[in-house]
């Protein structure tokens, strides 16, 4: 290379892409530091900057590398990646191209995971009272959920052993890797929206923690939270408590577990369904216990004020009334028979027939008393009265009246 | 009666509504034509929800998540393909 060289920009940039494909020391490099700028592209490529303190480097990451990662990547997250450096030839700028992709240890997972826990949760996406019960009787149950793997059968078959009618409307996702948590969330919102669908499972198999990750990310928490049919999460293993789960209306230990809580017994059903017919009799027949109680209380009310009750008592005291007239009358009527008595023994007392007890006699011609001889003539008829008895008596012989005088002065 | 019309009556919706009957007949004393009224609406309802419970059929389905199309869901019975 004698002399100066003159180089288009495409020549020297192929030659620098060349240097730094043929140097083995910039293949199979494993690089620490902190995830910024992150970007997930349309085709699946994955775009950022890695980084610490004093450097940083463009970073991409390939749909088909991206396909295989568990848990997708996040802003600030210290990770681990490997690859090989290379030149962008186009930009002019080295890049980084990521095979795979790793936390710096799952303790970086954790903290984010408690970082998120800790915002949610003061927003009140976690409160007791935000949970809801879960429909007693279930029409249709929703499943979100892989479509190959236990968990959908042990669902199903937990579901129907319970209720051999039930019926399941299964969602299929992905639920692990990148895209997973859009499809959680778009199965959420498509089975809520469905009219049958009373309740929804959410479920997936156990696993570590980057394989649950699906279900700490934000979309899929606040999916559930705001998800208008109720939610049971059963995701992973009992020990394994994802934000999904804290979510949720309840969280069931294991995918059959949910199922469990969600499908009545039928029998159960059909036994509630009979108590429901007799509380209804029972409560006729209350009705009617009710109605006949009162209906005898009016009858005593009524019979206490019927009128003729009222015409009794009026005649019972026009009876005593008329007891009373009674007694005043006769008692008026005994003083005046007393009173009369008594007028007529006065009356008796001066009689003139008084005398003639004591021997005097009256006589009487033509009902008129005789007081003197020269009243009468021989042959006169007279009538003499006694003090008891009369007697008709002729005069035979009329005297002289010397002794006359003594006779008037006594009569 | 305002039910009538709307959509079926959910088995749910129908044993909410029983509940509501048998608690306003218990409740407190109605008039002699209001308790028979609830009564035979309890009766009917209870009819039709036993008819419903006797008709359920066994569904096990799949949604597309594009389409939203449902179609039976056969599934691989051993679980894990």
């Amino acid at each position: 290379m004698a002399g100066k060289l003159t180089l288009t920009v495409s020549q020297l940039c192929e030659y620098i892409r060349r240097m730094l494909q043929l140097d083995p020391m910039l293949h199979g490099v494993e690089l620490k530091g902190e995830i910024s700028n992150l970007k997930f592209h349309q085709t699946g490529t994955i775009f950022f900057t890695l980084k610490d303190e004093n450097a940083a480097l463009n970073c991409v990451m390939y749909a088909s590398d991206a396909a295989r990662l568990q848990a997708a990547p996040f802003e600030g997250m210290r990770a681990v990646v490997s690859g090989s450096v290379g030149l962008y030839v186009k930009g002019g700028q080295m890049q980084f191209y990521a095979s795979s992709l790793r936390a710096e240890g799952v303790g970086v997972l954790y903290e984010r995971l408690l970082a998120l826990k800790a915002r949610l949760s003061k927003e009140g996406l976690f409160d007791a009272q935000r949970k809801r019960p879960l429909p007693p009787y279930p029409d249709t149950i929703g499943v979100v959920t892989s479509p190959t793997g236990a968990v959908i059968y042990d669902i199903m078959n937990v579901s129907l052993r319970r209720d051999p009618q039930t019926r399941i409307l299964l969602c299929p996702v992905r639920v692990q890797g990148i895209g997973a948590a859009d499809e959680v969330v778009q199965a959420i919102r498509l089975l809520e929206q469905i009219d049958s669908v009373s309740v929804i499972i959410v479920a997936r198999g156990g696993g570590s923690m980057e394989d649950l990750w699906t279900f700490n990310e934000e979309d899929v928490v606040r999916a559930v939270a705001a998800c208008k049919k109720p939610v049971v999460s059963a995701v992973g293993h009992e020990t394994d408590v994802t934000l999904c789960d804290l979510a949720a209306d309840l969280r069931a230990p294991t995918p059959s577990a949910a199922a469990e809580c969600v499908t009545p017994l039928r029998s159960e059903t059909l036994a509630e369904l009979a108590a429901m017919r007799e509380a209804l009799d029972g409560a006729l027949n209350w009705q009617m216990g009710q109605k006949q109680t009162s209906l005898r209380l009016l009858e005593a009310r009524l019979a206490a004020c019927r009128p003729l009750k009222r015409l009794e008592a009026e005649m019972d005291r026009l009876a005593q009334s008329r007891v009373l007239l009674r007694r005043a009358i006769d008692g008026r009527i005994s003083l005046a028979e007393t009173e009369l008595f008594q007028r007529r023994r006065e009356l008796e007392m001066l009689s003139p027939y008084r005398v003639l007890s004591r021997g005097y006699a009256i006589v009487t011609k033509e009902g008129q008393a005789v007081r003197s001889c020269e009243q009468v003539a021989d042959g006169d008829m007279v009538t003499i009265r006694f003090a008891s008895g009369m007697a008709d008596a002729k005069i035979l012989n009329i005297r002289e009246r010397h002794d006359a005088g003594d006779n008037d002065e006594t009569m | 009666m305002a039910v009538k019309k709307k959509k079926a009556l959910s088995f749910e919706e129908g044993m909410q509504e029983l509940t509501v009957l048998v608690e306003k007949l218990s409740g407190s004393e109605l008039a002699l034509e209001e308790s028979i009224a609830l009564y035979e609406q309890g009766v009917k309802l209870h009819a039709e929800l036993e008819a419903m419970l006797a008709q359920q059929k066994k569904r096990i389905e799949m949604i597309d998540p594009d389409t939203a199309e449902i179609e039976a869901f056969e599934g691989n019975e051993n679980g894990v393909s």
